[in-house]
């Protein structure tokens, strides 16, 4: 095609249409997303791999995640160091993982991780009730969370531990149709 | 050093518990790979690493594809199918009509509108496939070749039929002006329409000067191939999105776990479309526990009382369907009138507006009664005592069948007027096969389509224009009580999707009298499609209740492959049964249209393929080919009822092994402690280990208590 651009290497393209879904010139596009947060900080030139990370606060004011109230846990559950910062491929992966194309296994992974606040590997009952407030934005009574969120430990706990471990999780969700147009990013 | 031991063990119990995910662990640099990955065909996309490590996984993947020579050809060869396909599917993207603005509403009212959106798109794709092939095999040729004068081909004629059945002369137009002339052409369809390509009427058989292009076959084969093309695609969606929905048992239903975990819209970007969806979950939600609250209370219902109400639900289906012969009888009676009134005056000089009101009566009737029978069907239903839910889906189920239905009953009164379906000793059907007052009786079932499709277009424009846009006018600009009560129009979803669900229909009843009403959609669609955007984003508040596209899909596209079963098979009824209009069109000297096709058959092929032909149409065929069916269909019944025994085993398994898993805890917990209490004084380090469930009198444990 021959358009000349000198922010990435023609290598570093391929290996990023390989590992991600996305394409030579939505990579492109979301690196000028990734500099328009922070021109001063981003390079141009990614060529020589450089290692620059966003803080949090910049990416949440992102137009696409800016009204979405888990958009904290998103963030940091791409970030390497979990407080989210994240760097450009942190960047490209969270939207990959949350684009179109992205195979409902690999979403229910990183969904597991989302809904999970105290990040130990189980969605216990603090965890349901954040999300269930985050969902509703506590329109229900403390009586109708309880409820709630007995059934739903009711329907979806298979081992009988009183919290969803991740085989749960993705048993449920496979049977939740809309998942995969919900779960989804447009950028 | 004991710290180190437990701090380990606790880690070793989570890990234990999730074997192949991959654990996060805030405050470490690296996320752990699967273990998995190493012989995994999954492509390096869909693994759950950092993109870091699925970059050193790459690389390790190619340097060990160069080593093995035989690798290399099918890894490239894998690379340029990749490649390949990536490139048609970024042209074809690119291509996609209506991109943005889907992706605008998406943002602003969620995936349950845009499904709306979606369907619209995907029937305007489907009715513009046929117009290049219906212009190809058929106007290209017509065009081309002269035609022929009329040369009686099949049969010897009957002189006084000759006279009573070729008798058909244009209709003069009385009318007054010349844009009064144009004006009632282009609404009923007659006059410039007439002999035009739009119906059926205006095709001749042509000399194709040697070629043995039979236009004849093109026209029947093209309009019937297009059909079932259409029936292939309809089915394998509507069998697709079966799939999905995957219809559990009420023990499997996931109600409340999905609604929360997969009923947020990630997509949704604008504050006031977040508060609204945080507000119909939250709804949803309460309906649920509702739901569930009545269920139990339903349990405990005596036996009077179940009585009752199966009492009061047959009185009010009957109501129904009383009401709805009613209504029936209503439409059979304006589709007489408005062909009697046709047929007495079919020279005169009626004014403008009665001609066009007198035939646009049945369409008008059965938007009325499409219009209100809905709305007593929903006042009714509330005293059915079914859950809310149930009580919308049951009023939707009703509707769409009272449309189909309505639509059903104007076909078959056209039928018993111009086909003498039904009163074939009537004195104007003995002579032709047909009411020999329709001396073209196929261009006038074309034309009360066309009008039937003309008037629900207008009807949409008409609705938006002077209903809806006052309405919202009224409601933001003054301050009347009146206007504040009855409120902003809501954006109701399924009603939409019925309406276009039910103009196809009409389309593809139409389809084969008037070959170029697809077209005709198209544009229709087109327009209706920016009219609806503009009344979603400007005159319409979305609506409250939260539309899950995806448990919808499948009934959307079962009412759609109804309609097409609904035009289909009159279709091929009377093409097989009826003669066709000796006064014009292609098939004047046949008997049925159909027989077109045995002549081509027996002229044209070789004596093997006509004895496979005929053999494949015969009983000889049909009947092992059902029973070959049936016997596919049984296994699949008896397989679908061993995978639900098995997949209680299942789940009863993984709770047992949850049991064992707690038990065998306990145990080592204990043997821990002896050990511990037994080789030092030191003050007990009790090992963190996860709680016990609550059950731990499981069978299974209670043998491994024994054995120990």
């Amino acid at each position: 095609m021959g358009n000349k651009q000198t922010i990435f290497t023609d290598e570093q393209l391929d290996a990023y249409q390989d590992c991600t879904f996305f394409t030579r010139k939505e990579i492109l596009r979301l690196h000028s997303r990734y500099y328009e947060l922070a021109p001063n900080l981003v390079p141009m030139d990614y060529t020589a791999d450089p290692d620059v990370k966003l803080p949090i606060q910049l990416i949440i004011n992102m137009p696409e995640l800016m009204e979405n109230p888990f958009k904290e846990r998103i963030v940091e559950t791409f970030s390497e160091d979990g407080e989210g910062n994240l760097s450009f491929n942190d960047f490209v992966d969270m939207f990959s993982v949350l684009s179109e194309m992205a195979p409902r296994e690999l979403k229910a992974i990183y969904a597991f991780k989302i809904y999970d606040f105290n990040t130990d590997n189980f969605i216990c009952k603090s965890d349901l009730e954040k999300t269930l407030n985050k969902v509703t934005r506590e329109e229900l009574t403390e009586e109708e969370v309880t409820l709630v969120c007995e059934k739903v430990i009711e329907e979806a706990d298979m081992d009988g531990d009183g919290k969803l471990a991740f085989a749960d999780f993705e048993n449920m969700i496979s049977k939740a149709p809309d998942f995969l147009s919900t779960f989804h990013i447009r950028i | 050093m004991m710290n180190n031991k437990s701090e380990k063990r606790r880690l070793h119990w989570n890990e234990a518990q999730q074997p192949g995910l991959a654990a996060h662990n805030p405050g470490s640099k690296v996320r752990q790979t699967r273990v998995c990955c190493e012989g995994d065909d999954t492509p390096l996309k869909e693994l759950p690493l950092s993109l870091q490590e699925k970059w050193t996984q790459r690389e390790k993947q190619t340097a060990e594809g160069r080593q093995i020579s035989g690798w290399d050809w099918k890894q490239n060869q894998r690379l340029a199918h990749r490649k390949l396909s990536q490139e048609t599917h970024n042209i074809l993207s690119a291509w996609k009509l209506w991109k943005k603005p889907l992706h605008e509403i998406e943002g602003c009212f969620g995936s349950g509108c845009v499904s709306y959106f979606i369907l619209l798109r995907f029937l305007f794709f489907l009715n513009f496939i046929f117009v290049p092939l219906f212009a190809g095999f058929v106007l290209v040729p017509t065009s081309f070749f002269n035609k022929t004068p009329e040369v009686p081909a099949v049969e010897t004629l009957n002189q006084t039929t000759d006279i009573q059945c070729k008798n058909f002369s244009y209709r003069t137009q009385g009318a007054a002006t010349q844009t009064e002339k144009v004006f009632l052409d282009i609404f009923t369809g007659e006059g410039i329409l007439e002999t035009s390509f739009l119906f059926y009427g205006h095709y001749r058989f042509l000399d194709t000067m040697g070629l043995g292009y039979s236009i004849r076959m093109a026209y029947l084969l093209t309009i019937l191939g297009y059909l079932i093309l259409c029936f292939l695609w309809v089915g394998r969606r509507m069998v697709a999105s079966r799939i999905q929905r995957q219809w559990h048992s009420r023990y499997y239903l996931t109600a409340f776990s999905s609604r929360i975990f997969a009923g947020w819209d990630f997509c949704v970007r604008d504050m006031d479309a977040v508060s609204l969806k945080q507000h119909s979950i939250s709804n949803c939600l309460k309906m649920e526990l509702q739901e569930v609250s009545r269920h139990q209370q339903k349990q405990q219902q005596s036996g009077k009382e179940k009585a009752v109400l199966t009492l009061i639900r047959l009185l009010l289906n009957a109501l129904i369907l009383a009401l709805t012969s009613a209504a029936f009888y209503c439409i059979y009676l304006a589709t007489e009138v408005s062909q009697d009134f046709e047929q007495q005056n079919r020279s005169s000089t009626e004014t403008f507006s009665r001609r066009v009101v007198t035939q646009y009566l049945p369409p008008i009737i059965i938007s009325l009664v499409n219009f209100f029978l809905p709305y007593v069907f929903g006042a009714l239903v509330r005293y059915e005592g079914y859950s809310p839910s149930v009580e919308v889906n049951l009023t939707l189920l009703r509707s769409v069948l009272l449309k189909l239905a309505g639509l059903g009953m104007f076909l078959f009164s056209l039928g018993q007027k111009v086909l003498c379906v039904g009163n074939r000793d009537d004195s104007n059907c003995l002579t032709c096969g047909y009411n020999k007052l329709y001396q073209c009786w196929e261009t006038s079932i074309g034309q009360e389509m066309y009008k039937m499709t003309v008037f629900n277009f207008l009807s949409t424009i008409g609705v938006t224009l002077l209903v809806s846009l006052p309405r919202r006018l009224m409601v933001d600009h003054t301050s009347w009580k009146l206007a504040q009560w009855i409120g902003k129009e809501e954006f109701l979803i399924p009603q939409n999707i019925l309406d276009i669900v039910y103009e196809q229909t009409v389309i593809w009843c139409g389809m084969f009298y008037s070959p170029l009403l697809p077209l005709l959609n198209c544009v229709f669609l087109f327009i209706i499609f920016y009219v609806k955007k503009y009344t979603l984003c400007h005159i319409c508040k979305p609506s409250k209740r939260m539309f899950r596209a995806s448990s919808s899909r499948f009934f959307f596209q079962f009412i759609l492959f109804l309609g097409l079963m609904m035009a289909l098979c009159p279709l091929t009824y009377i093409i097989t049964k009826f003669r066709p209009s000796r006064a014009c069109g292609l098939f004047v000297d046949y008997a049925t249209a159909w027989q077109v096709v045995h002549e081509s058959i027996s002229t044209r092929l070789p004596v093997n393929a006509q004895r496979f032909l005929n053999y494949i149409g015969s009983e000889a065929f049909a009947f092992p080919l059902l029973t070959i069916l049936c016997l596919v269909l049984i296994a699949y019944i008896s397989r679908i009822a061993k995978n639900r025994e098995t997949i209680e085993q299942l789940k009863n398994l993984v709770v047992m092994q949850a049991w064992d898993k707690s038990y065998l805890e306990q145990e080592l917990s204990k043997v821990l402690k002896e050990t511990w209490l037994g080789g030092s004084n030191q003050t007990l380090q009790t090992v963190d280990l996860p709680e016990a469930p609550a059950q731990s009198t499981s069978p299974h444990s209670s043998l491994l208590q024994s054995a120990s």
